[in-house]
């Protein structure tokens, strides 16, 4: 079956091969590979969902699959979805692009500090954190805002501010957990509206806020487009903030059907999985497919303005302590609070209603620590992170590079397909991984080898982002010029590209280690019965009601990435270094040097 | 010891929304031992694209190029040679500099790949710093050199492994005036004194011409003109090879008739004599054709100097330029307007005056206009300066 690929791809070229057999030979591999775990899932989803089984009562795939669809637990799990989905993204994106406006464009106080720091947030609160976060602050009864609130005179000793188990409650958590998610669509673009488009606005009679509405929001309409896509993709495969919030009350969500189908249920029901498992791939499929089309137009980095940008704020005059304030008590509402909240509910004994005797002390974070099964957990997670972490890299690094810079036919092929878990919903990859195993290699179900596989699969694109991003910004002729200086492909990889990457390879395999260390829907399936990974271990300490111990664990995690992320943030200075022995003067020049654009061929 | 490089029938397209676009369109050139040819043309004529294909880095879809008696590539013969191993130095229009390298590891790369031992590296180096005169600067990085450094070592590292092939893609576009005219002549003796075959891109017509032994202007993917500096520019075989070197009064008009050497035209400037501009129009053109006619503004003067034959056209001074060493006047005469071009230094004829202008008979040349559609683009636009098309006034 090797034979007949070069010869076709020989046949429709008509000319000549231009790659070396090393590249070429690379290249079939990833593509093989590729197929295998990403396609094979996709395939076995649907195929198991429609599948004759034994007892199906004679009813056609499409019979069975309408029955699951028309389940009246399913119904509502739909409506949920949608409903999460639609509120969580129209809240979170009109969050998100005022934050990223007023950050990036206005003098609002501390804008460039937050600018900086937007962006990791969501690395710094995974939503199953977050979740928790909010519980300990909304929970009807114990909830500390709802504590404090009924300390406020004349407030019945029942009553509540805020009921975080209700469908509102998961909607404003829901937005709040996608609002990073825009902001990293929406301020590259508005950073690269040039602000002479504003002053020319302002000039000509309008004003700053004016500028901003009528002149800047239309020119980065694609990115608002595009983000709106992210977002949406994120919510259908919203798992945690319904799992958490959503239990006590039976708000129920497909991902959460979709689990409860694999691994809850006794028989478990894969096809039913899979049946819901195709109303969540169809959408983000055609998402993906939408992102991937808008993006290749009106290029997302792609220098807006005449000649290069210059970096100057408006200023809002009367509106400015407004913005400010509205900015500021965002951070802190959304991001402090249930932050707090976790501090203080592991600092504490008990959980309760209670906060007059309290008795702050550290003994739930060595209750914590001193199960043998949490720390079981911390340590699997690591080092499947580790090697999971590695391995991604590498082969989003693989990847890229064919795809950008060797003459392969079927090259950008490889590169889109190794995008398609950016689009699916990662609950589906999972049940399209167990549906593979069932269906070729039955050995292999319930090993931590499967549960890598998912891992690599789920986390590749996040990678291939990063290193797209670092690919884009290297011109292209510092690997041509390799080349003709006597470098093969491989060579011009090992000394220029590689090196040139570094940073970015480190960013890219601290994304892949924080996701996958903390990762929940693609564990929940796939792990090995009996092992216990971070996020499983928090879910099973909250399902025993081990609040303090759920706080003091989701703490550690938290400073397990906290401190990994710096170790790496310093080894990228140091292989930056190169970069900051350069006189600022020359860096200047430089910057403004690449910035001029069009200048590249003749 | 040096190669020559020879081009046949190289094609190549690329696939856009709207169709296969043609790039390069049967390019055949002969690039002699140790010469330096000037690849000059617009954005988008396919210049760069033809000096990529001979250093590997794209593909042709049809042709042959070999340099020296080695088939680089071959459509025919399925042959390609990879980019690495076709030793050739090459200078790219970034320059190229590895950022993570300081400037010695840059010029050493070359080397290294090919396994010379550490002395040798380290002389050689050294030699081809003292080349470009940046043996100084070997310990720096990339980005701390300023423009003009980068390219000079850019240069080192593209003749550091003794190529015989050197090309270089608008090496120049990035740096200042002045700065350039020094790194132009420099560049030139540099590649005579290392009798370097030298392909040279650049849309800078003042470039092109001191630098080059032979300029082959490209328009559409397709070479219009091979030839000597000076034939190109006073002998362009079109309009367009004309105006791509230099500055170029051009009018459309009809063929009232012709003698031996001359045809007779009319134009909105009147009834002019000029010499047919090309074989094709010398051969074919007859009363009544359409034509081009096109004549420098350098070449038409207030006043009769030596023996020529002239045109006299009469007309008014309509705009005064005055640039320093050369002074622009726009002459307005019967239903047109045309530029002259006068040494700054000499006092010519002020806004509003009647004058006589006189063009050369011998430099005024004809071209018959052929049904071409590229060729409607030349169409001269009824602007300020008449005829003159601004896009290669730049110099």
């Amino acid at each position: 079956m090797l034979t007949t690929l070069p010869q076709r791809t020989e046949r429709r070229n008509a000319v000549v091969r231009t790659d070396s057999r090393g590249t070429r030979a690379t290249f079939v591999a990833l593509l093989l590979v590729l197929v295998a775990v990403i396609g094979g899932p996709l395939v076995a989803v649907i195929w198991t969902a429609y599948k004759p089984i034994s007892g199906g009562a004679g009813l056609s795939g499409l019979e069975r699959w309408w029955n699951v669809v028309a389940d009246p637990a399913n119904v509502a799990a739909i409506k949920n979805t949608l409903l999460l989905v639609v509120s969580s993204t129209i809240i979170g994106t009109a969050i998100a692009f005022g934050l990223a406006i007023l950050v990036s464009r206005t003098n609002v106080a501390g804008g460039k500090w937050l600018g900086e720091f937007m962006p990791i947030m969501s690395f710094l609160v995974p939503p199953l954190i977050g979740a928790f976060g909010w519980m300990f602050l909304g929970s009807p009864q114990a909830g500390l805002l709802n504590v404090l609130w009924r300390q406020v005179p004349g407030v019945g000793p029942h009553s509540t501010l805020l009921n975080i188990y209700s469908t509102h409650g998961i909607i404003i958590v829901a937005s709040i957990y996608v609002v990073p998610f825009a902001y990293l669509y929406l301020r590259p673009a508005i950073m690269q509206v040039d602000t002479e488009f504003e002053e020319a606005a302002m000039v000509s009679g309008s004003s700053s806020l004016g500028a901003l509405v009528r002149i800047t929001t239309p020119i980065i309409r694609p990115a608002i487009i595009a983000s709106v896509v992210v977002v949406v993709m994120v919510g259908l495969a919203e798992f945690s903030i319904p799992l958490v919030l959503g239990s006590s009350i039976n708000f129920q969500v497909l991902s959460l059907r979709i689990w409860e189908y694999s691994s809850v249920f006794y028989p478990a029901q894969p096809s039913a999985a899979a049946a819901l498992g195709i109303l969540l791939l169809a959408p983000a499929l055609f998402g993906l497919y939408l992102q991937r089309r808008l993006s290749r137009g009106q290029g997302r980095y792609e220098v807006i303005g005449g000649k290069g940008r210059t970096a100057r704020r408006l200023s809002l005059g009367w509106w400015s302590p407004l913005a400010s304030c509205a900015v500021w008590s965002y951070i802190v509402l959304a991001v402090l609070l249930p932050a707090a909240a976790i501090v203080l509910v592991a600092l504490e004994r008990l959980w309760t209603s209670n906060l007059g005797d309290a008795h702050l002390s550290l003994a739930n974070f060595s209750a914590a620590l001193g199960d043998p099964y949490g720390r079981q957990a911390l340590w699997d997670s690591f080092k499947l992170s580790l090697i999971g972490a590695s391995i991604g890299v590498v082969l989003a690094l693989a990847i890229s590079i064919i795809a950008s810079r060797s003459t392969l036919r079927g090259r950008a092929a490889i590169a889109y397909l190794a995008l398609v878990p950016l689009g699916t919903p990662s609950i589906v990859f999972a049940v399209g991984f167990l549906a593979t195993v069932f269906l070729f290699a039955g050995a292999l179900y319930g090993t931590a080898f499967l549960l890598l596989v998912g891992y690599v699969v789920v986390f590749l694109p996040l990678a291939m982002q990063v290193l797209a991003g670092g690919l884009y910004q290297l011109s292209r002729e510092l690997g041509e010029s390799s080349r003709v200086a006597g470098a093969s492909f491989f060579g011009a990889v090992r000394f220029i590209l590689i090196p040139l990457l570094a940073r970015f390879l480190i960013t890219a395999w601290l994304v892949l280690f924080v996701s996958m260390f903390r990762e929940l829907p693609v564990s929940v399936l796939l792990a090995p019965s009996g092992s216990s990974y971070t996020s499983l271990y928090l879910v099973s300490q909250w399902q025993n009601a081990l609040y303090p111990t759920v706080a003091a664990f989701g703490l550690v995690i938290f400073g397990i990435n906290a401190l990994i992320m710096g170790m790496l943030l310093l080894m990228q200075r140091r292989v930056t270094r190169y970069a900051n022995n350069a006189s600022p003067r020359w860096r200047a020049r430089q910057e403004r040097d690449q910035r001029i654009p069009g200048a590249r061929r003749g | 010891m040096s190669r020559r490089i020879s081009l046949r029938g190289i094609s190549k397209s690329y696939r856009a929304a709207s169709g296969p676009v043609k790039v390069l369109d049967g390019i055949d050139l002969e690039v002699g031992e140790a010469e330096i040819l000037v690849l000059l043309g617009a954005s988008g004529c396919g210049k760069t694209t033809l000096l990529r294909c001979l250093a590997g880095l794209d593909v042709p879809d049809t042709g042959e190029i070999v340099i020296g008696d080695e088939t680089m590539y071959s459509s025919s013969r399925r042959t390609f040679i990879q980019p690495h191993a076709r030793q050739v130095g090459m200078v790219f229009q970034s320059y190229a500099i590895w950022p993570h390298m300081t400037v010695f590891q840059n010029v050493a790369f070359p080397l290294r790949r090919q396994h010379v031992d550490r002395q040798a590296v380290r002389a050689r180096v050294n030699e081809s710093l003292a080349q470009v005169g940046c043996l100084e600067l070997a310990g720096r990085y990339g980005r701390e050199l300023s423009g003009g450094q980068q390219q000079r070592v850019a240069v080192a590292r593209a003749i550091v492994a003794k190529p015989s092939v050197l090309l270089l893609d608008e090496p120049l576009s990035n740096l200042d005036a002045g700065l350039r005219t020094r790194l132009r002549l420099e560049l030139s003796s540099l590649a005579r004194r290392l009798r370097l075959t030298m392909v040279y891109v650049t849309h800078d017509q003042a470039e092109a011409l001191t630098i080059a032994d032979r300029i082959a202007v490209m328009e559409h993917g397709r070479v219009a003109q091979v030839g000597s500096p000076r034939e190109i520019y006073r002998q362009p075989t079109s309009a367009g090879v004309g105006r791509a070197l230099g500055t170029m009064n051009s009018r459309f008009g009809q063929v009232l008739g012709r003698d031996d050497q001359t045809l007779t035209v009319r134009c909105d400037l009147g009834v002019l004599r000029g010499q047919p501009g090309n074989s094709e129009t010398e051969s074919s053109c007859a009363a009544g054709d359409t034509v081009e006619i096109c004549f420098r503004p350098q070449d038409a003067q207030f006043s009769a100097g030596s023996v020529h034959e002239w045109n006299r056209v009469s007309g008014a001074v309509e705009q005064v330029a005055f640039a320093g060493d050369l002074t622009t006047y726009v002459i307005r005469a019967n239903g047109g307007a045309f530029d002259v071009l006068a040494p700054g230094t000499e006092l010519g004829p002020e806004r509003g005056v009647e004058v006589e202008v006189l063009i050369p008979v011998d430099a005024l040349r004809i071209y018959r206009r052929i049904g071409d559609p590229s060729d409607a683009r030349a169409a001269p636009d009824a602007g300020p300066g008449g005829g003159v098309i601004p896009e290669y006034s730049r110099g």
